[in-house]
């Protein structure tokens, strides 16, 4: 990179004392303008936040746990549950998991995808779930689906959803019609 | 500001400031063009929101290459009561089929967020869809979406991830002796 200070730009005595202050001055010029260097790439650590939150949520989920999934929830987030309305605080997402996690439901999921915008502040998770319902005779039926979850990173650094949906990949069976509707 | 440098005494010490204060002026420009550049998060949600309403106006007209000419070539379109679909044609025919003649379809968006980075725009918003069922009776469904968009490599925005469902619950065909009944 060319500076404007190469020796053979300036004359008379004293050439090597300019040079010497000329790149002090610039140095310092240059500390004190680049302060605002790119942040750092977090996203490797920013995923892996994210994956031990979500795994941290299933296993609640398999509990049967509904706080505890309730509390992937960032306090401004919102739920989009398959055939029914949208939930927008944590009294109505509460209410959806509780639904959702009926006895005799076993719930999966896994993702296919997790992406972390290049800043690390949202991210996004898209996978695949698996609802199993087994009734009072053991009879046991599986709803294959999917999901698209956005993630944002709070004031306190961690990872909380803030938009969440899913829905089935086929029609559902009639017996799970009926547990739809009720 | 007074430089010391006035009337004309363009040698020894004048010489000098002047060279110093010039290359160090050049060396703030050369090291700053590495800072970030500022995102306008704003603008950027600006367009993203005018590309969704671009494909829903298209979708109102039921033209399917319009309302699909905003999918990046990777998305991933991942409808209700459906396996998750991706490729240009696959979507095509997805969109081809929702699309039939005398449906007519809505969205908007509620919220749209961008990346700080300026890389990751998701939009969450609701539908409402009418289609005439076999029998051509109008059947109405209403409902809720969530979207990732990216920002190419040529600066365009793209949809990449797409996933929508009902806010109403699924109800089993009443059995044809009720019917029969009233």
């Amino acid at each position: 990179m060319r500076t404007g200070c190469e020796r053979r730009q300036l004359s008379g005595p004293g050439t090597t004392l300019r040079l010497v202050f000329c790149g002090c001055v610039a140095g310092l010029m240059l500390a004190a303008g680049c302060n605002q260097a790119p942040p750092p790439d977090t996203r490797a650590a920013d995923a892996q936040a994210i994956t031990d939150g979500g795994a941290q949520m299933l296993k609640a989920a398999q509990a049967h746990d509904v706080d505890g999934v309730a509390a992937a929830y960032a306090d401004d987030a919102v739920v989009m549950p398959n055939d029914a309305p949208i939930a927008t605080n944590k009294a109505e997402i509460r209410a959806v998991w509780a639904a959702m996690l009926a006895p005799g439901v076993s719930l999966a999921w896994q993702s296919s995808k997790l992406e972390v915008a290049t800043g690390g502040d949202i991210a996004y998770d898209q996978g695949t779930s698996t609802l199993t319902l087994t009734d009072a005779k053991g009879v046991s039926m599986s709803e294959h689906g999917k999901y698209l979850t956005e993630f944002k990173k709070q004031a306190n650094g961690k990872w909380m959803v803030v938009e969440d949906i899913w829905n089935a990949d086929v029609s559902p069976p009639p017996p799970m019609i009926v547990k739809n509707v009720r | 500001m007074s430089t010391g440098c006035e009337r004309r005494q363009l040698s020894g010490p004048c010489l000098y400031r002047l060279l110093s204060g010039c290359c160090a002026g050049l060396m703030l420009l050369a090291g700053c063009d590495k800072a970030p550049q500022p995102v306008d998060t704003h603008t950027i949600e600006e367009v993203v929101l005018s590309a969704d309403a671009a494909s829903m106006k298209a979708a109102e007209a039921l033209d399917v290459a319009g309302t699909v000419a905003n999918y990046s070539d990777d998305a991933l379109v991942m409808p209700p009561n459906h396996p998750p679909v991706s490729g240009r044609q696959p979507i095509h025919d997805l969109w081809a089929a929702m699309l039939a003649p005398g449906t007519q379809i809505s969205w908007a968006a509620n919220k749209v967020e961008s990346a700080a980075s300026g890389d990751l725009v998701y939009i969450q918003g609701t539908y409402s869809v009418m289609t005439l069922g076999p029998d051509g009776k109008p059947v109405s469904d209403d409902g809720k979406y969530l979207s990732v968009w990216k920002k190419q490599a040529d600066g365009s925005w793209r949809e990449a991830e797409s996933m929508w469902n009902s806010d109403l619950p699924v109800i089993a065909p009443a059995p044809a002796t009720q019917v029969k009944s009233n």
